[in-house]
């Protein structure tokens, strides 16, 4: 029964239809004139490429392989019979009595059908050809019924009209050929978007910056990561560029750069994508619709096939003179930018030209255990009102962005310090966590712990992080840790240095019995992110803000601002806004043109340690990660992959500038017979302090050299050589005296070559303890700097393989040095450490501490 | 206090805040970071409200005693106190919202001090004039 009610209502439905054509349609050929076809192809909102109408026979220029939506229509408008249409290029034939053939382009829809894009591959002679839906005659009903009942239509009974073809010339628009800047996409750090949500009486709430702790709450996010509020949103342009009632500049000074380079038509355009900044990256670049200048990136709005910050990268790549965006990211913003390049894959390339990271955390920094489990320098407004840290932790526990911020696995391979210490006066955490947290394992164990974490109010003690999205944190940094720029995609790298407020680690302690957390500094990093995380990409051109310099008050008055810039608002360093504008104008200027910014460790300026070559040799330095500086061999140039180092060559003579503190070693190998003389001098500003000469040293072609030095010139080891080449280091220079000593055989066994063909010595390094340098600092009675260096050992190697160095500035009233052997998966880290007790006499602090605890229980 | 050692003082201690900014600290600290130049920095803050007080006590030098006295009586408050203040503040805030650091309190401070100071001796020297 129901088969046959269906039979029976499609029959009617098509005598229905089928009538009015049926009365109007034409049984004989296509009429005399039939209406002409146009392909529009262009952005119909008036940005570029412009909408064009191409009609039969036209020229138009248009910029190619850039995508536009399209569409095809009829001047009369009234036939909708053509379903779609194929776009070829024509391609002309190879021989003079060939035949033409076609290239498919596209397919194309009509205007009420759904829309198309495409890009013109190249210029010349293109075809359009509509194609239409077989049409029923009059015979129609018949035919179809004749169909229903199983047998095959009359042929005559459908007629499809003839297709419809224009043919018409495309030309690229004359490229750009002088000054031909990429627009500017910027996406900002964390925090640094402003999201709203409708308000309860109309209008909408602004809940961040937040006013109060119920705007923040408001924002947060299920234990899967998940908003639980789905009506928040962002709107078009809106970042953080000056705070309010403060008028504290965050991005206004960047900003203004910005519309002055597009006022004064350097670039087409840029635009500051804003993004909820609370969600997984994947959520932030798969979700965002704009509608009405609101961008969502939760809720039923979020859905689009054209996520917000895809679309704008799209957009400002077709509006650019150089067909390319440039994109300018800040803190979390590199993240974003990131993962963009790995959605686009190989069209990357031809969308973005370079990318400029400031002050990126590229694989997490410390600074986000802290205000991930205590909500550490969270809070916001005079004893936490606005926000209190224990509304602010709970808000990021659950928030994926915190959990991007951690230190990746990739980091510790990198950095050696611990980022989690535990006292000894806390052995039942050190029974469940061990002394020290250097790993990731390790990491995901502490914060995803349930031993001494606590469910309360109480900041003091850590709160316990969601172990599915630690995990999932770390997949994503499996992939961003490893990313290099693609292809043709020139990537810079900025780091603020000198802010020695910058967090890079916790120590856990009991005092009173209670649990007593404070915070380890450094001054290698911005006040947030630490220095080997903003410069984390190898490929990258590393730069360095000093914001220690910038922030003495004499630069501070002149500048007219006596706030210290630190992470936050870096990108107010007007040299730095400098740089950027002339990096985006490819200008090359010298790097002391501008104030702040070099291209080697600020800290090096004490000291560098130089050293010059005379001699048939090469000279080449090696750090422990086996980057290079000198001649590679197999182009021939110069390349100094080590940062802070720089090779220069004067007819025979070869140099080599090492900031002191890099861990290396220097290899030589000779091509002819003669003598050589190496000198290294230690040089602090401009006076050489220390120096080392080896003076007429034989040499062959088969001579090897190998000199390292783990820290500065009074680290360094003796010369050793390897007069023929066999592997085995025959003769030894002290590095006291300059002279041949003892003609040593060092190895019992023979030398293992190195990765690069040179024997590595057998000098079986102790394990080495490094010295800790404790210098008491004039004019500071009460302060001790501690710089600390920590050396990792294999135990099954013999190498030794010094490890990234944080130089560490605390407080101190009295340092005592202590060595804590810790064992870490295969390895024997032996750490010299200095243990500096942090004095708890600061009253104020403590005063700072009961009023704020004072206020959070009345408020 | 008088105007003359109030002018002599307050000179000496700008001269020497001015020496210690512009080269003291490269000669005391050395070239690049180190925890005594930010410490430097930091007392140099504290004091540089002496600066402006200099400025004043020069104005004033030239004016009727009453003028001066009228000055100085707020400036022996505000000094002391913006200095405790100034030393009081963080080097750094944690807070980037309501951002209080030594540089914000300073600023404040020198702002409300230049301030009030001119309509102080604005108004001790219209005063003056009507008498």
């Amino acid at each position: 029964m129901k088969i046959r009610g269906e039979v029976v209502t499609f029959l009617f439905a098509c005598v229905v239809f089928s009538l009015p054509l049926s009365a109007t349609a034409d049984i004989s050929p296509p009429p005399p004139s039939l209406p002409s076809v146009s392909l529009t192809w262009g952005n119909a909102d008036g940005t570029a490429p412009a909408q064009i109408q191409i009609v039969d026979g036209g020229v138009y220029e248009v910029p190619l392989g850039v995508s536009a939506p399209a569409f095809f229509s009829f001047d009369d408008g009234t036939d909708s019979t053509y379903v779609s249409s194929s776009l070829s290029r024509v391609v002309p034939p190879s021989e003079p009595d060939g035949q033409e053939t076609r290239e498919f382009v596209a397919f194309v829809a009509p205007l009420e059908r759904s829309r198309t894009s495409f890009a013109w591959p190249s210029a010349g002679e293109y075809e359009l050809t509509a194609i239409q839906l077989p049409v029923f005659q009059e015979s129609r009903v018949p035919s179809l019924f004749a169909l229903l009942i199983g047998e095959v239509a009359h042929a005559d009974s459908l007629f499809p009209a003839p297709p419809r073809k224009i043919r018409f010339t495309i030309r690229e628009v004359p490229r750009c050929t002088q000054d031909c800047f990429s627009n500017v996409l910027f996406l900002p750090g964390i925090e640094s978007s402003r999201l709203y949500r409708p308000g309860d009486e109309g209008g909408e709430d602004k809940l961040w910056e937040p006013n109060t702790n119920a705007d923040v709450r408001d924002l947060f996010l299920t234990p899967a990561g998940e908003s639980i509020r789905n009506d928040i949103y962002t709107k078009e342009g809106d970042v953080l560029d000056e705070l309010p009632i403060v008028g504290i500049n965050v991005y206004k000074s960047f900003l203004g750069r910005m519309d002055a380079l597009k006022s004064s038509g350097a670039i087409v355009d840029y635009e500051a994508v804003p993004y909820d900044w609370r969600l997984s990256l994947d959520d932030i670049l798969q979700y965002g619709q704009a509608i009405d200048g609101k961008v969502y990136y939760v809720g039923e709005n979020r859905a689009t096939s054209t996520p917000y910050i895809v679309q704008e990268l799209r957009r400002l790549a077709a509006t650019s003179k150089s067909g390319k965006v440039t994109i300018i990211a800040h803190s979390n913003g590199g993240l974003v930018a990131k993962q963009l390049t790995q959605l686009f894959g190989d069209e990357v390339g031809g969308l973005i030209d370079s990318m400029i990271f400031v002050a990126v955390p590229q694989a997490g920094t410390p600074m986000a255990i802290p205000a991930a489990l205590h909500g550490y320098e969270q809070d916001h407004g005079p004893f936490g009102i606005v926000t209190s840290e224990a509304t602010a932790r709970a808000f990021a526990s659950t928030s994926p962005m915190a959990y991007h911020l951690l230190p990746s696995a990739q980091y510790f391979t990198y950095v050696d310090d611990p980022v989690v210490n535990i006292d000894d006066s806390l052995p039942e955490w050190q029974a469940q966590y061990g002394e020290t947290v250097h790993s990731h394992e390790r990491l995901q164990q502490f914060v995803t712990g349930v031993y001494g974490k606590t469910e309360s109010d109480d900041i003091d003690v850590p709160i316990r992080l969601d172990a599915e999205l630690m995990t999932r944190a770390q997949t994503l940094h499996d992939s961003l840790d490893v990313w290099t720029s693609p292809q043709g995609v020139e990537l810079i790298q900025i780091a603020g240095w000198g802010v020695p407020k910058t967090v890079k680690g916790v120590t856990y302690k009991a005092h009173e019995g209670e649990v007593q957390t404070t915070a380890d500094f450094t001054v290698d990093g911005d006040g947030t992110v630490v220095v080997p995380s903003a410069l984390w990409t190898r490929e990258g051109k590393n730069y360095w803000v000093d914001l220690a310099e910038r922030n003495r008050l004499l630069n501070r008055v002149e500048n007219l601002n006596l706030r210290k810039i630190k992470h936050m608002d870096v990108l107010e360093v007007e040299p730095l806004l400098d740089f950027i504008d002339d990096s985006l104008q490819q200008k090359q200027l010298p790097i002391s043109n501008y104030p702040f910014i070099s291209e080697y460790s600020p800290s090096s300026i004490e000291k560098r340690l130089h050293y010059s070559l005379h001699s048939p040799l090469t000279l080449d330095l090696y750090d422990e990660h086996g980057n290079h500086t000198g001649v590679a061999t197999s182009t021939g140039r110069v390349e100094e992959n080590i940062p802070g180092t720089y090779f220069v060559q004067f007819g025979d003579t070869k140099y080599l500038f090492v900031d002191s503190g890099v861990p290396h070693h220097i290899v030589m190998s000779g091509y002819d017979t003669g003598t050589f003389t190496f000198e290294v001098g230690e040089v602090l500003g401009d006076t050489t302090t220390h120096s080392i000469a080896f003076r007429d040293v034989p040499t062959t072609p088969q001579t090897k050299v190998r000199f390292d030095v783990s820290s500065d010139i009074f680290s360094a080891s003796d010369l050793l050589i390897d007069e023929d080449g066999d592997g085995t280091f025959e003769t030894t220079y002290a590095s006291s005296t300059g002279e041949r000593v003892v003609p040593v055989v060092v190895a019992d066994e023979p030398v293992a070559p190195s990765g690069n063909g040179m024997p590595v010595a057998n000098t079986t390094t102790p394990e080495v303890p490094i010295p800790v340098t404790i210098q008491t600092v004039l004019g500071a009675a009460t302060t001790t700097e501690v710089a600390t260096t920590t050396y990792a050992t294999t135990t099954s190697a013999e190498k030794v393989i010094p490890k990234q160095k944080l130089v560490v500035k605390k407080q101190v009233f009295r340092s005592v040095q202590k060595e804590a052997t810790t064992t870490i998966e295969n390895a024997t880290l032996v750490a010299s450490v200095a243990s500096a007790e942090i004095p708890h006499t600061d009253f104020l602090a403590r005063i700072r501490g009961f009023l704020k605890k004072f206020f959070h229980s009345v408020f | 206090m008088k105007k003359k050692p109030s002018l002599l003082i307050s000179g000496v201690i700008s001269a020497i805040l001015i020496v210690l900014s512009y080269v003291g600290i490269f000669k005391l600290c050395g070239i690049g970071y180190s925890q005594c130049a930010d410490t430097l920095d930091d007392w140099i803050s504290v004091f540089s409200i002496i600066i402006f007080t200099f400025l004043f006590s020069l104005i004033t030098y030239w004016m009727k005693n009453e003028v001066f006295t009228a000055w100085f009586r707020f400036t022996r408050v505000w000094v002391p106190l913006s200095m405790v203040a100034i030393f009081l503040a963080p080097s750094y805030a944690s807070d980037w919202m309501f951002p209080i650091e030594k540089g914000t309190v300073l600023f404040i401070a020198n702002i409300l001090f230049v301030s009030i100071s001119l309509i102080i001796i604005a108004r001790a020297w219209w005063r003056g004039r009507r008498v």
